[in-house]
């Protein structure tokens, strides 16, 4: 069982480390920085492109973002209710989720760095 | 004791009823509102995020890909609503930075005082409300740059 300290020091921690990844992550899609428009950063290649450049970055993200925000919204559902059911139904949720996330999310990521190779 | 006379309250409010004190309106108390748009876009982004993962899975192929972005950055309520998103993570982004200088490493929420009437909380008093102000401007300033640059590619304007 972690402690709810831990997880609230965990949220900081994430938070910190979110500051710098989710920003080089959006920088990639803000006009003039490495495309001329919005739209052309989401143009197949340049997301392809994207991944080679960033893809340790978006490793990191994938599972600081998912703990992250999965943590803060199981915190938000348990200020709003309480009760060792619905604490327990949150929790596990929310490892679900998590797991769902993060694996889907690394599979995709992995996929396109050429490491998997699409199935279908 | 009589243990029939005694009445239990449940220490709960349900959803509604605990939504609403995230909007309490305390004077001179911008933390308050804080608090409840932090964990507002907290909501949104952490939706968001789910589904981001779960769209670029679906995208393998650059011709899905294509008709997936060209469906996302043309239809308006789409665009509308990436556009909430980059103000949700700036502010989200923003007040956590605060919330992490006053929370996690007790900066700018200045010292305890006697509580003399009218009292003022150490807490509030702090230079982490001036950082507070300051991020509202930044963000407004952001998210309507923000909205140009979307809406302009959108072809709104």
């Amino acid at each position: 069982m972690v402690r709810e300290s831990t997880l609230s020091l965990l949220q900081y921690v994430t938070a910190m480390i979110l500051i710098i990844v989710l920003t080089v992550h959006v920088l990639t899609h803000i006009p003039g920085i490495m495309y001329s428009s919005y739209h052309e950063s989401l143009e197949p290649n340049n997301v392809y492109r994207n991944y080679r450049i960033i893809g340790g970055v978006l490793a990191i993200l994938l599972p600081v973002a998912a703990i992250h925000g999965l943590n803060g919204l199981r915190g938000i559902l348990l200020e709003l209710k309480q009760g060792r059911a619905w604490e327990l139904l949150v929790n596990i949720v929310m490892v679900i989720l998590g797991v769902y996330a993060i694996g889907l999310g690394m599979i995709t990521l992995l996929r396109w760095l050429g490491i998997l190779y699409w199935v279908g | 004791m009589d243990e029939r006379k005694v009445k239990f309250y449940e220490n709960m409010l349900g959803i509604v009823g605990n939504i609403i004190p995230w909007s309490l309106k305390i004077p001179g108390n911008p933390e308050r509102w804080a608090f409840a748009i932090h964990r507002l876009t907290g909501i949104y982004i952490a939706l968001y995020f789910l589904l981001h993962v779960y769209m670029t899975s679906q995208t393998p192929y650059p011709k899905a890909w294509t008709s997936f972005i060209e469906f996302t950055t043309t239809n308006p309520l789409i665009v509308f609503g990436e556009w909430l998103l980059f103000g949700a993570i700036v502010f989200h982004g923003l007040n956590g930075i605060r919330l992490i200088l006053s929370e996690a490493f007790a900066l700018g929420i200045g010292r305890p005082k006697r509580p003399i009437y009218p009292y003022v909380m150490g807490s509030l008093a702090g230079w982490q409300r001036k950082v507070l102000w300051a991020i509202i401007i930044v963000w407004i300033i952001l998210w309507v740059a923000g909205g140009v640059v979307l809406f302009h590619e959108s072809g709104w304007f």
